[in-house]
């Protein structure tokens, strides 16, 4: 194909397109490649480092998520540098942060090996944050994936509700002026919740059942259905708690051609019509 | 003392257009200006000068790469950002001879064929602020502006006061900051030649890299590399501070040895020195054994050191080195910009290991976790803080492996 | 509201003083709105949102982010004492038990508000040390005196 070109990946020559990164060659060539701050549908942020390769003729190892390949590359995948470093980053978040409500970092960390008790050391200790009806801010959990500014800013809602505040390790996500979701330009839509990789910001209502003790992944059924409220066309995803039939949470594929994974604060949380009468 | 050659007019000259004049400034615009912005580029790139702010990549090529670039539009930037702990040299240069510096900045924009030069002085500088803003505005009202941009038309000058932020020497930090946002660092590639400040093609160069300038278009390229090694032209500009009898900025040609410098500064007060850092928060320990050390760029690199800045911080015998590291530690920590976990968590972890020893606690396991932070650190940060916040500690650990440490 | 009504006022003629309104003008707005209140409160980043686009959000990240912006109040006068190496080699925690003796806790406006104090990163002034600075301007050296006769004058 025009535009084609080789780069080697662990000494195997292999096929990359045209403005295409590092990590989607990496990924089409079914080499396991540990991310946490990437998402497709936002520009990478490069901030987590779990995705780092080590390049010919780069001192420092490269973020895969962010590099383009260029044709020529050699690539290192498992060399004791990269093993190490990305060792390195699961080991100091997990020497950082709660991860109770993220599965996704600590079945990568337990997969490459991360030793949770390496690092010892100050934890994240922040305040919760239950200012809203809609959801829930626990910045213990919190990783700075840099997500939620993102999809709050340019990549997908240009609200600008969110920042990153401060700087080092008291670096983290604020509202506003520092502020309740409501005091700052926050509508709602949830796309911050929808990209948290780790449940640092997670629908009010999950959090409670968590909190309760009555959250059980296994009982969640989804549900597709389209939006109603008006003529876009978003794809809903109802995540129904088997056992009440109570929708606990409403999502959007992030394949979906409309949405990308973002809904709107209609379709992620206007949803209590279908609780009409209940008891 | 050696000869003295950007530091020539230190409490001669007042910071007047005039006086400068009169003693011989602004020789090397007018001569830049009769040669042309291409073979302006070359020249300084003959003289061998590299930049004076740590990386020492040679200035001719950085100018050349900038005016040859497709795009019309290029910067200049002076990065007066000084902010490395036991760094002041620029400060110093400033103070004695403002002009020089505005000259050689606006060599550089002719010769990168700028429309606008970016003057970023660290937030802490108001003196030397205020100095550089006169000089701009009567260079400008004397017409010296006139003409250097491309095409022919008038350079612009703007000023920028950094916002209290050791990370904004970082390049791609620095023009974050311009731009108003966060002074966090974006990868390279690309390089700041190509897409740098408002992503158009721009120089970032040192104070004293761009002082270096007008000499070397009044008196030329061999007269320039006449100074210093083969590999590492001209003079150099050090900071010298912590215990010495006579702390100050001091110039001396490369090629000079660390000792005399120490000589020079009085270093130790009469007693015998335990170690100096040398480079700055992001240099080495350097130890009396290594004093002989040739201060170039390669003479550094020979002895696992580095030139960095300049900055040499000296420190008698006894003083804990554990307790200077752990100093280091927290400024890396608490200057982080926070973007990417391994220097976000990685400086803090450092700063907690460091403190428990110089607190006399910790043994063999906190340096090996040591160690193995500051492979993670180095290799995967996104830019130089980072991937440099450990190179002090690294070497103190080496000579204590090697039995240089006292007590 | 009338003290906020003077401060919407300064800051639009802050950055009417600019020579533009894109955002490469918001570090210096910020400097000078820091200047004239002694931190960026929240009505100037409103203000700032309405002049010049830049989101009130994204001024808190970059306010935030610098030592010398800050969005709590200080002292009309700052004092900044460096506590880096060299500073430290020469007594700078004299300095700052100085400044926690006479001026109170750190970053916290005198009860007069003329006055807060801060620990700062290397100054640039190690040829000088133990430095700090007053009100922006170099103080160095500085001694546990001076810190104290600052107090005795402010608090």
């Amino acid at each position: 194909m025009a535009g084609d070109f080789k780069i080697s990946v662990d000494g195997r020559e292999v096929t990359a397109h045209e403005g295409e990164t590092i990590l989607q060659v990496l990924r089409r060539e079914e080499v396991e490649t540990p991310t946490l701050c990437y998402h497709d549908n936002l520009t990478p942020a490069k901030a987590c480092r779990a995705c780092v390769v080590e390049l010919k003729g780069s001192r420092a190892l490269v973020a895969s998520c962010e590099r383009k390949a260029e044709a020529g590359m050699e690539i290192q995948t498992e060399s004791e540098r990269v093993v190490n470093a990305r060792r390195g980053v699961f080991e100091l978040l997990l020497s950082q942060n709660d991860t109770e409500t993220a599965p996704n970092l600590v079945a990568q960390a337990q997969r490459i090996g991360a030793d949770p008790e390496h690092y010892s050391g100050l934890r994240y200790e922040r305040p919760l944050y239950d200012d809203n009806p809609l959801f829930v801010r626990d910045y213990e959990k919190c990783i700075l994936c840099y997500r939620c500014v993102e999809a709050c800013g340019v990549d997908a809602q240009n609200t600008f509700a969110l920042t990153v505040s401060g700087r080092g390790f008291e670096a983290g996500i604020a509202a506003g002026w520092g502020e309740t979701m409501p005091d700052s330009a926050c509508v709602f839509c949830g796309n911050c919740v929808a990209v948290c990789p780790t449940g640092a910001i997670m629908d009010r209502r999950e959090h409670q059942m968590r909190v309760q003790g009555r959250y059980d992944e296994s009982q969640m059924q989804v549900t597709q259905t389209t939006c109603s409220y008006c003529g876009v066309g978003c794809q809903l995803e109802l995540h129904v708690d088997q056992r009440t039939n109570e929708i606990v949470k409403v999502t959007s594929p992030e394949t979906h051609p409309v949405t990308f994974g973002f809904l709107c604060v209609k379709g992620r949380y206007g949803y209590s019509f279908t609780e009409a009468g209940r008891e | 003392m050696s000869e003295q050659v950007l530091l020539r007019r230190r409490g001669k000259v007042a910071p007047h257009l005039k006086d400068y004049i009169e003693s011989g400034g602004l020789e090397g615009l007018r001569r830049a200006r009769e040669m042309g912005p291409e073979a302006v580029c070359r020249l300084v790139t003959e003289s061998g000068l590299n930049g004076r702010g740590g990386a020492a990549f040679p200035t001719g090529r950085k100018w050349d790469a900038v005016r040859s670039q497709p795009e019309p539009t290029h910067y200049v930037v002076l990065n007066s950002d000084e902010s490395e702990p036991g760094t002041f040299k620029d400060r110093a240069l400033i103070d004695s001879d403002p002009f020089l510096v505005m000259e050689g900045l606006l060599i550089a924009a002719y010769a990168t064929q700028s429309e606008r030069i970016f003057l970023y002085v660290r937030g802490e500088y108001a003196p030397q602020t205020r100095l550089l803003w006169d000089c701009a505005e009567e260079l400008a009202a004397g017409g010296h502006l006139k003409g250097l941009g491309p095409n022919g038309s008038d350079v612009a000058v703007e000023l920028r006061r950094g916002g209290g932020a050791y990370i904004c020497g970082e390049e791609t930090a620095l023009f974050r900051s311009i731009e108003g946002y966060r002074g966090e660092p974006m990868s390279k590639p690309p390089f700041p030649t190509v897409q740098g400040l408002f992503r158009k093609p721009t120089v970032v160069n040192n104070v004293e890299t761009v002082a270096n300038v007008p000499d070397i278009l009044t008196r030329g390229a061999d007269w320039y590399k006449s100074r210093g090694t083969a590999r590492s032209s001209g003079t150099k500009l050090y900071s010298i501070s912590g215990h010495v009898a006579r702390p100050d900025v001091y110039e001396l040609p490369f090629g000079a040895k660390l000792s005399d410098l120490l000589e020079l500064a009085g270093a130790g007060n009469g007693k015998p020195l335990e170690a100096v850092l040398l480079g700055g928060a992001a240099g080495t320990f350097v130890f009396p054994r290594d004093f002989d050390v040739e201060l170039s760029y390669e003479g550094a690199a020979a002895r696992g050191a580095t030139l960095g800045s300049g900055a040499v911080i000296a420190f008698a015998e006894g003083t804990n080195l554990w307790q200077v590291a752990e100093r280091l530690g927290r400024f890396f920590a608490h200057e982080s910009c926070g973007q990417c976990v391994p220097c976000r968590v990685g400086t803090q972890r450092q700063y907690e290991i460091l403190h428990e020893l110089a607190g006399g606690a910790g043994g063999a396991r906190e340096r090996a976790l040591l160690r193995s932070l500051s492979q993670v650190m180095t290799d995967a940060s996104i830019c130089g803080l980072g991937q440099t916040a450990s190179t002090a500690v690294r070497s103190l650990l080496d000579a204590e492996a090697q039995g240089a440490l006292a007590g | 509201m009338e003290l906020e009504a003077s401060i919407r006022a300064r800051v639009r003629e802050i950055i009417a003083s600019r020579p533009g309104k894109d955002r490469a003008q918001l570090l210096e707005v910020l400097h000078e709105v820091q200047g004239a209140f002694q931190s960026v409160p929240r009505v100037a980043a409103e203000e700032i949102e309405r002049e010049m686009g830049v989101p009130v959000t994204d001024t808190y990240g970059v306010v935030t982010f610098y030592d010398l912006l800050t969005d709590k109040p200080t002292g009309r006068t700052v004092l900044r004492i460096c506590e880096d190496v060299t500073c430290h080699l020469h007594g700078s925690s004299e300095l700052v038990a100085a400044a926690e003796r006479s001026l109170g806790p750190e970053g916290e406006p005198s009860a007069d508000g003329s006055i807060s104090w801060t620990r700062c990163a290397c100054l640039g002034l190690c040829d000088q040390a133990p430095a700090a600075h007053l009100g922006g301007e170099p103080l160095a050296p500085c001694t546990p005196a001076f810190v104290e006769k600052a107090g005795a004058r402010h608090v």
